[in-house]
């Protein structure tokens, strides 16, 4: 144990963690060059491509430090934004110290911070690195500053390096060595050991990965995952080399990854505790918590031939992702669907995208919604994750909403954008620091629903991406809140109800109807297209019937072509979706999402 | 079953143009004098391998483009006396030449005539001068006039205006007037087209960038009534829809596309429809003067409709004439009902008032022929290929 360091780089999106990870496996010599590829530790193709790292993931390295020793180290790598904070928040409790990545030319941002405290909460020893020294915009003294009001540490201390050229490589991993404490635990008592992530192996089922806190974990012991309730034989215990290469035993302080012919990975939790069946431990380790979506959408696939295939790439999603839920329902106009969750917008984002490529998919996505709780005037509590669940207005006595508790770190000349951001989206306003005299760390409460539509998007633009957050829940709190309805000649259109604020849904109203009244073709009749709370209507436009639709040339030469362009067209239509007998295209779905606040 | 080819009309392609104009996206080349020899040569040896397969005597003739007045006098006898000796052509066929104003002079004119051209499409498009430089023709609205008068002096019995509405900037009053200049010409037949923005063409590219203010749809649908209703009053009432003739003055070749006759067509990017085959000749001029140089075929799409997919595309085409599909006409041609052949179908359109039964044939009402592609649309079977 004295020989091990359980560690991780936090660092807020884009800082470098995933490259500076890369050198750390090459320096040591985790992979061969001809092993290497940028970003190791990132299998995803979205990840790379997006640059962040969406779950953990662990590699075991060995060091020969300077002292002549030979160090076990074990990188753990944690989840990068802003809808991870629970799972940030267990890679953090596996290990004793961490690498805090902070870019020279960005300085310290929103994740910093709230990462930053995470660790310090979890009493993990912080090394700051100050990373792209090289850079032309690199102000290191500046950012040495930042680092030494956020965290105290003497600006002698926080290291510089460079880690795409691979400089000062060596004196992070010495760091890690000389500063990071080595794991405690207690070899003979009873196994306690923590799941910090899981995926789906193909021929293993589920492997977790975990740090064994207490005692020892082998092969073929009856083990116990608390939380989950769940009893079997452990199967193969092994570490990341970074390949997964099993191991007879895993003692405590150490990390690696176990297997128990699980199949669900549902049945892994990440935060649960393993212990010994045979010899359970009296406490599991503190901190878990039951993870629940708080954001939902419809996804239906565009054609709906394509319901069954959608159903197959959730199940194999399903497989490596324990994160989202689903369930089918339908949709008068877009047919067969399903229900899912999410844990926030970002994630709902990568899952939609991921559908879609891995699984070669066209989707389309519904207003998101947040979980609403509303009581009834017969005293029921429900909880709605969809509008058109929610009980009409004679039925309802009131409505809570979940609210956030958002930092958001922003240069000081973008404060009074970013604070309008918050405002138009029904924020109230708690404090404003100044990290250094050039930026602002502001603390605002949102209702969650307000930052589930273009919230991130609109906080890059307005502060020329020099903006970031982040987030947590803190609760419900009543609201005065209407069910908004979108009628098609006087059909709703499902879809498209979304649940808002009184005071904003006239606005909203009158932004869709015209955002579909430019999307719906004209037809054989005239459309009419209202939006109404109830039975009163707050927005309404027309498409007028279609007058002309007629080719004007068609000769010999032109025969074939055209018919081809009527095919086309008449595929288009195919796509359409009918909302009573107005054909609606697909566009018009996610208009909700393209309404710019 | 219809007989193979009784007798078929002729298309030929004359590709050069002076230059192309904004909207068009035709097959053109910009006029290169060095190419018109051994293009005028591909097009003979073309002709003679087309006509060895076709037995069928040639009822009509037509020279499009590009701009077929590009060819002068001497050209134009030599190539219609090597489409004579290659093609039977009927001593009464209607042979029809496509013709810009700027290039109609009236010693040109005469010498087509005397080549055996009876009929001469003259392309105006507008008499608006600003919209012509927008359009940018190469002619002027003064020119269009000349050129008529050329053809009446050289002995055009028969002439035909192409006229556009619905241009950039266009206002109802402007096209009226437009369009009763060309009817004070008194032409015996006037196409009146739409203005069609084609993707790849300078205009399309134009509008794009929201530099065309375009005629909204409601105001094309004006235009377009008001020039059905106009014409007829002036005596020449549609007989399909973008062509307006004095009766017994339709264009033959035209109305035989409508009809879904057989047809060659020589040139590239010309479309044959022979034996049930429909084909397309290469569109470049210099590719399909090497394919022909070099002893190969200069067709490069093959299309073969079969069944109820080819009887769909008669009737499609049929619906386009003020004539219509006449029941017995239809069950001579496939020995089948056409009211039992498409019944689905055609009780949908007529349901939306788009066609009607009249006079033992099946025709656009007024709303259909402002709306001729949702009738379309509703016809077409769902394997369209064979």
């Amino acid at each position: 144990m004295k020989r091990t360091r359980n560690f991780c780089i936090i660092a807020h999106i884009d800082h470098g963690k995933s490259t500076l990870a890369d050198r750390l496996l090459e320096t040591t010599g985790a992979l061969d060059e001809r092993e290497m590829r940028e970003q190791a530790l990132d299998t995803m193709d979205l990840e790379r491509e997006r640059g962040i790292t969406i779950k953990a993931a662990v590699a075991r390295l060995s060091y020969a430090a300077k002292d002549g020793h030979e160090y076990e180290l074990n990188l753990i790598d944690t989840p990068g934004h802003v809808d991870f904070t629970y799972e940030v928040s267990r890679s953090l409790a596996a290990c004793e110290g961490a690498l805090l990545l902070v870019d020279a030319a960005q300085g310290i941002q929103a994740q910093t911070v709230s990462n930053a405290t995470l660790a310090l909460e979890q009493g993990l020893k912080i090394v700051p690195v100050v990373n792209k020294i090289d850079l032309p915009s690199a102000r290191i003294d500046l950012v040495l500053e930042e680092i030494e009001d956020l965290l105290g540490t003497p600006a002698e201390e926080i290291l510089h390096i460079s880690a795409k050229n691979g400089v000062g490589i060596e004196d992070a991993l010495e760091a890690v060595v000389q500063r990071i404490p080595s794991p405690s635990g207690d070899l003979n008592a009873p196994l306690k050991a923590l799941v910090i992530d899981s995926h789906y192996d193909t021929y293993r089922g589920v492997v977790m990965c975990v740090r064994v806190m207490d005692g020892s974990l082998r092969s073929k012991m009856p083990i116990r995952l608390m939380a989950a309730g769940d009893e079997r034989d452990s199967a193969e215990v092994g570490v990341f080399a970074p390949r997964m290469t099993p191991v007879d035993e895993l003692k405590a302080g150490s990390v690696g990854y176990i297997t128990a012919n699980i199949k669900d990975i549902r049945q892994t939790r990440i935060g649960d505790t393993i212990t010994d069946a045979a010899n359970p431990t009296a406490q599991p380790c503190p901190g878990y918590r039951d993870m629940q979506p708080f954001v939902f959408c419809g996804l239906y696939p565009s054609d709906s031939s394509d319901f069954s295939a959608l159903r197959e790439a959730l199940n194999k999603l399903r497989l490596n992702e324990s994160s989202f839920t689903y369930e089918a329902e339908t949709s008068d106009a877009l047919g067969f669907g399903f229900r899912c969750g999410f844990l926030g917008p970002l994630h709902m984002d990568i899952v939609r995208e991921r559908l879609e490529r891995e699984y070669n998919l066209t989707l389309i996505t519904t207003a998101p919604n947040v979980r609403y709780q509303v009581l009834t005037n017969s005293g029921d509590v429900l909880e709605i994750e969809n509008p058109s669940d929610m009980p009409g207005l004679g039925e309802l006595a009131s409505i809570e909403e979940p609210r956030a508790s958002v930092q958001l770190s922003v240069p000081a000349e973008y404060i009074g954008a970013a604070m309008e951001l918050c405002e138009s989206r029904r924020g109230t306003y708690r404090s404003l620091e100044y990290v250094t005299p050039t930026r602002a760390v502001i603390h605002y409460e949102l209702p969650l629903s307000e930052m589930v539509v273009n919230f991130f998007d609109k906080l890059k633009s307005s502060t020329r991406g020099y903006g970031s957050m982040s987030y947590e829940l803190i609760g419900y709190r009543e609201s005065d809140l209407v069910k908004l309805d979108i009628l098609l000649n006087g059909k709703p259109l499902d879809a498209l109800s979304l649940i808002i604020h009184r005071e904003k849904a006239g606005e909203r109203g009158r932004a869709l109807a015209e955002k579909l009244q430019a999307v719906i073709p004209r037809q054989f009749f005239d459309v009419s297209i209202q939006a109404a709370i109830g039975r009163r209507v707050v927005a309404r436009k027309t498409v007028k019937a279609i007058r002309k639709n007629v080719t004007a040339k068609c000769y010999g030469g032109d025969i074939t072509r055209k018919r081809k362009l009527l095919e086309r067209q008449k595929e288009g239509r195919k796509r359409m979706k009918a909302v009573g007998s107005v054909e609606v295209p697909q566009e018009a779905f996610t208009a909700a999402l393209a309404i710019d606040e | 079953m219809e007989p193979l080819n009784p007798d078929i009309s002729l298309y030929v392609h004359i590709p050069f143009c002076l230059r192309k104009c904004r909207y068009c996206d035709f097959a053109t080349y910009p006029l290169r004098p060095d190419l018109m020899d051994p293009f005028l040569s591909a097009l003979e040896t073309e002709a003679e391998s087309v006509g060895a397969e076709v037995q069928g005597a040639v009822k009509t003739l037509f020279f499009g483009g590009g701009t077929p007045s590009l060819l002068d006098g001497r050209q134009m006898g030599w190539l219609m006396d090597a489409l004579r000796r290659s093609f039977n052509i009927q001593p009464q066929a209607e042979i029809t030449l496509e013709a810009n104003p700027e290039t109609a002079d009236e010693p040109r004119l005469r010498a087509y005539r005397n080549a055996g051209v009876n009929r001469l499409s003259i392309g105006a498009q507008t008499f608006d001068d600003a919209a012509l430089k927008q359009l940018d023709r190469t002619h002027s609205s003064e020119q269009i006039n000349r050129a008529y008068q050329n053809a009446r002096n050289a002995g055009f019995e028969n002439i035909n205006l192409d006229m556009m509405f619905a241009l950039p900037g266009q206002t109802m009053r402007k096209w009226q007037e437009d369009a009763r200049r060309s009817l004070s010409l008194d032409p015996e037949h006037l196409s009146v087209y739409n203005l069609t923005i084609e993707p790849k063409t300078v205009f399309h590219y134009w509008n794009r960038q929201g530099r065309l203010s375009l005629p909204d749809e409601d105001l094309q649908a004006d235009m377009y009534e008001w020039t059905l209703d106009e014409m007829e009053r002036a005596g020449y009432p549609y007989y399909e829809l973008s062509n307006f003739a004095k009766p017994g003055s339709e264009c033959e070749h035209n109305l035989r596309y409508w009809r879904n006759k057989p047809h060659a067509g020589i040139g590239p990017g010309a479309c044959g429809y022979l034996n049930g085959e429909r084909t397309a000749n290469t569109r470049g001029t210099r590719s399909y003067i090497k394919r022909i140089e070099e002893g190969r075929d200069p067709i490069v799409e093959r299309e073969r409709l079969a069944g109820k997919a080819a009887r769909a595309e008669t009737i499609r085409q049929g619906l386009r004439m003020r004539s219509g599909v006449p029941l017995t006409e239809y069950a001579r041609r496939y020995g089948l009902n056409l009211l039992d052949d498409f019944q689905a179908e055609i009780e949908q359109i007529t349901r939306l008032g788009l066609t009607k039964l009249a006079d033992g044939a099946l025709r656009l009402t007024r709303r259909g022929v402002l709306l001729a592609n949702e009738a379309f649309l509703r016809l077409l079977p769902e394997s369209a290929l064979s």
